[in-house]
């Protein structure tokens, strides 16, 4: 279990030792990892990424190194589908989970700054759904939910400081029995039913991260008009040069990208394939390739 | 950030970029998070993160 409990982080942390140590002078004009002639800097990330898959520790990865001058490491190593197998490739395209947050993030504030949204009135005025908000207190003898009205309205700086008392169901104990409960969807699911649950606190007197990104995300499509990968691309990526934004549609496509893997299993005992065809939302979520991520980072 | 603007292009005013800069939370603390999903989620420890890193530009994440 030793090796399973090195993660994600301690791989990445292996993989930026190796190229500061090894890579930072030079420059390789090739983006196609099968054509850039391996030096020594790549080759000590080749071991520490390719080490990290034989150990188990990841099904799969795509490590990519860049600076100013362009792109200076890529390579690809494992399985995109730990039960099926196909080959992770550079273009592999990757769940970039709540990374999306901050996109969703920029979204909003473009609208603040049109005027199309308003940091600090209550956002039922875009989203009445949150108009009667309710907060979850706990259970009573009988199992059943106890709830009473929120002191106070949600506002759209609460949403994006997750403040608002929203939070997820697999990090908040009521939450998670409440989803249960009422038999909602998991939130993993894209559902729009998985962001019915109440509030665990009143909205601006404590934190927990949770779904209020995607409900800042469904205020940016009310105000705009717009869907929210249509947003997304026409408001940020485009302008920014990025040719391959995530959106619903790459979501939706099964060839290219891998399927989340289980943590902590024997040794990722499953697959978990998180992403349907019938997802309502992904302002918490969404998908990209890792060059795209690496770009953006670079913004 | 950038100032909000990257290869010509502006995406967010500087303006905006300082405010979501700053402390958007008051006095309220960010805090550690047990997951109740194990699977799926590890625990997470933002015990090293304080109010002044989160701003309105999205999470601490």
């Amino acid at each position: 279990m030793e090796m399973l409990n090195r993660n994600r982080r301690d791989v990445l942390k292996g993989a930026a030792a190796a190229a500061a140590a090894s890579l930072a002078p030079t420059v390789w004009t090739s983006v196609s990892a099968a054509a850039v002639h391996r030096k020594a800097g790549a080759i000590a990330i080749d071991k520490v990424l390719s080490d990290a898959v034989q150990e188990k520790q990841v099904p799969g990865i795509v490590g990519i190194s860049a600076n100013g001058s362009g792109v200076i490491y890529e390579g690809a190593f494992g399985k995109r589908n730990v039960e099926t197998g196909p080959t992770m490739a550079l273009d592999t395209v990757f769940l970039v989970a709540s990374m999306t947050k901050a996109v969703t993030g920029v979204a909003a504030m473009q609208l603040v700054e049109h005027g199309k949204l308003t940091l600090d009135d209550p956002i039922e005025k875009v989203l009445p759904a949150l108009a009667s908000p309710q907060v979850l207190e706990g259970f009573d003898e009988q199992g059943n939910p106890k709830l009473r009205p929120a002191k106070g309205k949600i506002t759209l700086r609460q949403l994006l400081t997750h403040t608002s008392g929203f939070t997820y169901d697999f990090l908040n104990a009521n939450t998670g029995r409440y989803v249960k409960f009422k038999n909602l969807p998991d939130v993993i699911t894209g559902k729009n039913l998985a962001l019915t649950t109440p509030l665990a606190f009143d909205p601006g007197t404590d934190w927990e991260y949770g779904i209020s990104s995607d409900l800042a995300g469904k205020a940016v499509e009310a105000a705009s008009g717009e869907n929210l990968d249509v947003y997304f691309r026409k408001h940020i990526f485009e302008p920014l040069g990025m040719k391959v934004p995530a959106s619903s549609s790459v979501i939706k496509r099964t060839d290219s990208r891998p399927f989340t893997a289980a943590r902590k299993t024997a040794p990722f005992l499953r697959s978990m394939c998180v992403f349907h065809r019938s997802q309502n939302f992904l302002a918490g979520v969404s998908m990209a390739r890792i060059r795209i991520i690496s770009f953006s980072c670079r913004c | 950030m950038h100032g909000g603007a990257f290869n010509g292009a502006t995406i967010l005013k500087s303006s905006t970029i300082e405010q979501m800069s700053k402390n958007n939370m008051g006095d309220v603390k960010v805090r550690a998070m047990k997951t109740q999903a194990p699977a799926l989620t590890a625990d997470i420890d933002l015990e090293n993160y304080s109010p002044d890193r989160i701003s309105s530009g999205g999470s601490p994440l």
